[in-house]
């Protein structure tokens, strides 16, 4: 190993590589993965898997859902878009910090020889694991956000199985590498290193680990511009993207698919799936259009839209925040769901199913936990704004629930099954 | 103990413990996707996300960087290097964040999601791209004044 190969140590000459700098990096993902990891989970939770059907997404989960003892949350209203704007605002800032981290280990993955005990073998398989996993997650949640299903597997299933191999890889790699990490962050002070300039730059002393180059070239840039490159790509990003979900700073999102105006009527806000896609007969949402209500004991109604408007009217502020990340405010009114599942003797239902008029589609039929069912806010909405629905958002009435996912907000209901159990 | 650590495993048991807690969670993972018809594929992007960002794109910025060495500092002439990796290296970041609408990939799909287009966002992504070149071209030059105007050191 003579030649300069990425296995000879030699032929790596950065010298900012080392153990401190790999343990800021380390550091900082350790702070923020853990949230992506939590607000992960509890978004798979916010769907009520428990409830089969189209809710649960992966249903041979066995164990890896078992954390799931709680019925999903219906307040505070924002809950879910709080918690799906963390983990894809987050997920995207921390790209930059994860391929900083991956470089500044780069020289081990081409170490020679590869494996020296069984130790070290074991460790390198958990390793691909986690560096397969973490980069997984990323691509796929990345393109999942921008409507690029390229991958031919479902979003749901890859994104939720990766995630329990990231989690377990992660863990493995935490307990077995906090030590060093924390000796390596004492190695030098973080007050020192931001006032060093490029020329004072020089490599750190030899480690055990070999991420120290031997032969290491004269800096071109300091740690403190690696730090300050590092950390203000995780800003740009993350500057570009929070319009998304925040609707005054929509146009800042530039790039962001979730940034576009649709203009300034009371409907001219984010769509998801349009009545385009689905591809139903206008006239079946026109003047013959009819609510069906089922009872859990037989008892049954129909409802033209004319009689749901004659009921007690209730508007509420409640956001549309979809697993992509984006959310949006609007003004709903409409009739309180406990009030049609009083109709039909359905007060205690455990469960409703409601189905939209879109005939296939992943989502055109979901159920709603009971607690749903009776959270005050929870509207089968009429109007949008104070105008009339429009055909995109889900005329003649769309369903719209507090803190759940935006998917879970029907459109286009035709009808409401309450079930005594779930 | 001793021979656990020095010959046999090469590490203290609680290594080996934690290990294996990581591949029988894997295990777990794969039994529940083993009948999965769409398993092979997602192995395949898992292994193949790795790969791509291991044995190609991590080399090419590399090699990339490699070409950008004569913009260093050199005594008495201020460097340009940084001035173009920052520009170059944020607006590739963007770019593989933002690939499938820059690209226009997704175009027929979102068309039926959000009815929209995906026309401005290749324009954006030159745009800002130029933005940061500029911006770097811009510190570079006030850079530059200011060491002239200060004596050379000695």
């Amino acid at each position: 190993m003579t030649a300069l190969g990425p296995s000879n140590p030699r032929s790596w000459r950065s010298p900012l590589r080392g153990p401190w700098l790999t343990s800021v990096f380390g550091a900082a993902l350790l702070v923020g993965l853990p949230v992506m990891i939590v607000t992960g989970l509890l978004s798979y939770a916010a769907y009520d898997p428990a409830l089969g059907g189209s809710n649960d997404q992966t249903p041979n989960a066995g164990l890896l859902a078992s954390y799931i003892w709680f019925e999903w949350f219906t307040s505070p209203s924002w809950l879910y878009r709080l918690n799906q704007g963390v983990h894809v605002l987050l997920g995207i800032a921390l790209i930059p910090l994860v391929l900083a981290k991956l470089w500044s280990v780069a020289p081990k993955l081409f170490e020679w020889p590869p494996i020296r005990s069984v130790a070290q073998a074991l460790e390198r398989i958990s390793l691909l694991l986690l560096v397969g996993s973490i980069l997984f997650l990323l691509v796929t949640g990345v393109m999942n956000i921008q409507y690029d299903y390229a991958w031919g597997f479902s979003f749901y299933t890859g994104h939720f199985y990766a995630a329990w191999v990231f989690i377990a890889a992660f863990a493995a790699h935490v307990a077995l590498k906090l030590p060093t990490m924390i000796r390596s962050l004492r190695s030098r002070s973080l007050t020192d290193e931001l006032r060093t300039s490029t020329a004072d730059t020089v490599a750190e002393p030899s480690d055990p680990d070999h991420l120290v180059s031997p032969n290491p070239d004269e800096a071109t840039v300091s740690r403190r511009g690696a730090l300050a490159l590092a950390g203000g790509s995780s800003l740009t990003l993350l500057a570009l993207s929070i319009g998304q979900t925040i609707d005054p700073l929509r146009p800042t999102a530039l790039l962001s698919p979730r940034g576009r105006s649709y203009g300034d009527g009371p409907n001219d806000f984010q769509i998801n799936v349009t009545f385009a896609e689905i591809g139903i007969d206008p006239t079946q949402t026109g003047s013959s259009w009819r609510l069906l209500l089922e009872g859990p004991d037989g008892q049954s109604a129909v409802l033209r839209r004319e009689d749901l408007l004659a009921m007690a009217m209730v508007s509420e502020e409640l956001p549309i925040a979809c697993v992509e990340g984006w959310s949006t405010v609007q003004r709903w009114t409409g009739v309180r769901l406990r009030e049609l599942a009083e109709l039909v003797g359905g007060r205690d239902a455990e469960s409703v199913f409601v189905e939209s008029l879109q005939r296939g589609g992943a989502f055109s039929a979901m159920s709603l936990t009971g607690k749903q069912i009776r959270a005050p806010k929870t509207l089968l909405a009429l109007k949008v704004n104070g105008v009339d629905l429009s055909l995109d958002h889900g005329f003649p009435a769309r369903m719209i629930i507090p803190a759940a996912p935006g998917v879970r907000n029907t459109k286009w209901v035709e009808k409401l099954t309450f079930r005594a159990q779930t | 103990m001793n021979t656990f650590r020095s010959r046999l495993y090469g590490a203290a048991p609680w290594h080996l413990v934690a290990l294996l807690g990581c591949f029988a969670v894997t295990a777990y993972v794969l039994s529940r996707l083993w009948e999965n018809p769409t398993l092979l594929r997602i192995v395949l992007w898992f292994v193949g996300a790795a790969v791509v960002w291991d044995l190609v794109l991590g080399p090419l910025i590399a090699l990339a960087d490699r070409f950008l060495r004569p913009l260093r500092s050199r005594p008495r002439r201020l460097g340009l290097l940084n001035h173009v990796r920052v520009p170059a290296l944020l607006s590739g970041l963007l770019f593989v964040v933002w690939a499938p609408v820059i690209l226009q990939r997704s175009e027929f799909t979102f068309r039926l999601k959000a009815g929209l287009d995906q026309d401005p966002y290749l324009d954006r992504w030159l745009a800002i791209t130029a933005g940061l070149f500029v911006l770097s071209a811009g510190v570079y030059a006030i850079r530059l004044v200011r060491s002239r105007s200060r004596p050379a050191p000695s």
